[in-house]
């Protein structure tokens, strides 16, 4: 009996281990403006990645959300009313986690990707274009 | 025989099935059997009366004091069933293995500093989906070409 507590106990402990990790998400538009606009505070460590990957120089932050995804478990990340993720976390341990991300343009479902992300290594995903601009979204382990 | 069927049956409590089942063991002494039980019970019921007791209060307030007591019964867990042991033990040896034999996640350190994509795939066949790192920057990128335009005059935030 006090073996199988403590092989009980044992996996209890470890469990909180493989972490719980939380996910931030945002939908930008990126624009080319004269002069560019300020970057907001939010998105200034994106700015150096969006101007040079996407070519534009001013950035506006349409949305964000930030929620913790239980591995093997799907949640809805929607920063913006119109732009959404469905993300689920099949791996997670130390800095990084494997997800599964469904990108969405209203109901209309645009890209299926699975990735590894490493903490301060975020996932750009290149969306519809809006007027003059550009919808990017960012997802990010935090 | 069974004991029970047979109090069942002396005490005229038996189902048919149980009746049957004692008068065919007992046979011919059946009969004699169950008039013998009922001599008995009258006579039990005539000639015996309850003893008289000499301090029936002193007794009543002995019993109470003994029921108002909390009970200081000791909780015993149930003895382990082998099969559970076998369980533990199969549990503990399956997270063993689990832990020395399947792929290490995270990955080694010096690719687990690093996001990737492992596949992106569009969701028409109208748009075009490719992955890359994002060049001298941190992250990677997944590019979707032909994913439509938003008119200025749509809400999105």
């Amino acid at each position: 009996m006090r073996l199988l507590t403590t092989l009980l106990l044992s996996l209890l402990a470890w469990a909180p281990a493989w972490g719980t990790p939380t996910i931030w998400s945002a939908v930008i538009l990126a624009t080319n403006e004269k002069p560019p606009k300020p970057v907001p505070e939010a998105l200034a460590e994106f700015a150096p990645t969006l101007r040079r990957v996407f070519g534009y120089n001013s950035f506006y932050l349409l949305g964000e959300k930030t929620k913790e995804v239980r591995p093997g478990a799907e949640e809805w990340l929607v920063p913006s009313r119109r732009i959404f993720m469905k993300v689920g976390v099949s791996e997670a341990g130390g800095e990084r986690c494997r997800l599964r991300t469904e990108f969405y343009d209203g109901k209309k479902l645009l890209v299926t990707a699975e990735a590894d992300l490493a903490e301060d290594e975020p996932l750009y995903i290149r969306g519809p274009a809006w007027g003059r601009g550009q919808i990017v979204a960012l997802l990010e382990l935090r | 025989m069974n004991p029970r069927d047979y109090t069942a049956w002396l005490d005229g409590a038996a189902s048919p099935r149980q009746a049957r089942r004692v008068e065919r063991e007992l046979g011919a002494a059946a009969r004699e059997e169950k008039e013998s039980w009922e001599k008995i019970r009258v006579l039990l019921r005539e000639h015996l009366k309850p003893c008289r007791l000499e301090h029936p209060d002193l007794i009543n307030a002995r019993v109470a004091e003994v029921l108002a007591k909390p009970s200081a019964k000791r909780i015993q867990l149930a003895p382990l069933h082998p099969w559970a042991w076998a369980g533990g033990g199969a549990l503990a040896v399956a997270a063993l293995l689990a832990a020395v034999l399947l792929p290490s996640f995270p990955p080694p350190a010096e690719e687990s500093a690093l996001s990737r994509v492992l596949s992106a795939r569009a969701a028409d066949a109208r748009m075009y989906v490719t992955a890359f790192r994002a060049p001298a920057g941190r992250g990677v990128v997944v590019w979707i070409e032909g994913a439509g335009y938003i008119g200025p005059e749509e809400k999105v935030r």
